[in-house]
């Protein structure tokens, strides 16, 4: 174990420790800054309510500059998600989650964990939660060790987000919300003469708002920006190889437990360790899609 | 409180498993015109990985092999050099290098294992 990565764990675990004494402390908590536990592509600040089953399905599908033979793009899917949630409490869920992966990396299924450790009330002007994030990889091993599919130790089927959440609602119309993220891959390319290199650690970060339009439908926007060196290099025809992965949506609550979202992005990937390392599609050259989120809530 | 110490030790144990490793994206590097040779470039690598003193030195009692030569290596170009080095390589046995190596690496590094991959797949030339 690398010391910097015991560093991050120690450090995300105490803060974990030191936000849970605040918990107690809200009274007259606001709740509800956004209605879903994701925007579109980013986690939102809430979780699931304590013993509460979330199923959900979600659609990316292919690009809308494919025209009527791929029906704009419906024809295709770039990624699908079948994601069980569960609220342990009303402030800690846990995850599951297969999908169907639009970077190198596919058939994943990930695991995840999102506290929150601070309501937004009377004593803090807004909410907080962490969340951490694991995918791993179940694709059959490759016999190239030139491709990331090698799979030469298990753990190269790995990659990790982790995050902070930070929200607000400003007013009952509008909410937003800041995530400072830090993305791991187990295993990166170096550079070549046909890839760019990349790096292990990415670090980004999340900006997401939504506006309720009326009680039923609220428009939501997200956007994600990594830093690194290697995502402002071009290719030799001038062109960037990695895009910020951008959505707009519109957010419907259908009442019963339902909410369903439609959006347009750019990136392919719905999980963050598929989309924060791995979106090259650009806005600009119509390289957005139509996706979805369907998501039915159940009391156990 | 319990809960929030179990879930904090599983995101440290999930930590553990990290590494920082990258690879070479292929074809690079496979040159079928000027595939690696064991005179060039691969004899220093089966000396820093498999034939170092206490391994597949020839002396070594109990490990059979004498990698310190190309001769002594060709009784295993048949198939388990393949077999042990790119096939199994995740086995912590029968991989190798074996986990279990205290003189040397228990692991190529990637681009030992390009190099290889490429030599066996150009059947193991000499020069």
């Amino acid at each position: 174990m690398h010391n910097s990565h015991s560093l991050y764990s120690f450090i995300f675990f105490v803060l974990l420790m030191s936000f849970s004494q605040s918990l107690e402390a809200q009274d007259k908590s606001i709740h509800q800054t956004f209605k879903d536990t994701r925007v579109i592509n980013s986690q939102s600040v809430e979780t699931i309510q304590k013993g509460i089953l979330d199923f959900r399905i979600g659609h990316r599908f292919g690009d809308i500059n494919g025209g009527w033979q791929t029906l704009w793009g419906l024809e295709n899917a770039a990624d699908v998600i079948f994601e069980f949630d569960y609220g342990l409490t009303d402030n800690i869920m846990i995850g599951l989650m297969r999908t169907k992966g639009s970077g190198p990396l596919k058939q994943n299924v990930s695991g995840l964990f999102k506290y929150r450790v601070l309501r937004q009330g009377e004593r803090s002007p807004f909410s907080a939660a962490f969340s951490g994030l694991m995918t791993i990889s179940t694709m059959p091993k490759g016999t190239d060790p030139g491709r990331i599919n090698f799979f030469r130790k298990f753990a190269h089927r790995v990659s990790y987000t982790v995050q902070a959440i930070f929200a607000s609602k400003v007013s009952e119309r509008f909410a937003f919300q800041i995530s400072p993220q830090w993305t791991h891959r187990n295993i990166v390319p170096r550079a070549s003469d046909r890839m760019f290199a990349d790096t292990n650690g990415l670090p980004s970060v999340s900006g997401a708002f939504k506006f309720q339009l009326n009680k039923s439908f609220a428009f939501i926007f997200d956007m994600t920006i990594p830093f690194s060196e290697h995502r402002s290099e071009e290719d030799e025809d001038g062109e960037r190889q990695f895009h910020y992965p951008l959505g707009i949506g519109i957010e419907w609550e259908t009442g019963g437990g339902h909410v369903f979202q439609m959006n347009l992005t750019n990136s392919t990937g719905i999980m963050e360790t598929d989309y924060i390392p791995y979106t090259q599609s650009d806005w600009l050259d119509g390289e957005y899609r139509f996706g979805f989120t369907i998501a039915r809530k159940f009391k156990l | 409180m319990k809960k929030i110490m179990f879930f904090g030790w599983v995101l440290i144990l999930v930590f553990i498993a990290c590494t920082r490793d990258s690879f070479i994206p292929t074809a690079v590097d496979c040159d079928e015109n000027a595939p690696p040779t064991y005179d060039e470039t691969m004899q220093e690598i089966v000396d820093m990985n498999c034939s170092y003193s206490g391994c597949h030195d020839g002396v070594t009692p109990g490990v059979p092999g004498d990698y310190t030569t190309y001769s002594g290596m060709q009784m295993d170009f048949g198939g388990s050099i393949m077999d042990r080095v790119i096939s199994r390589t995740e086995d912590p046995v029968l991989g190798m290098p074996p986990n279990y190596a205290t003189e040397g690496p228990i692991d190529l590094s990637e681009e030992h294992m390009i190099m290889f991959t490429c030599w066996i797949n150009a059947e193991f030339p000499e020069n």
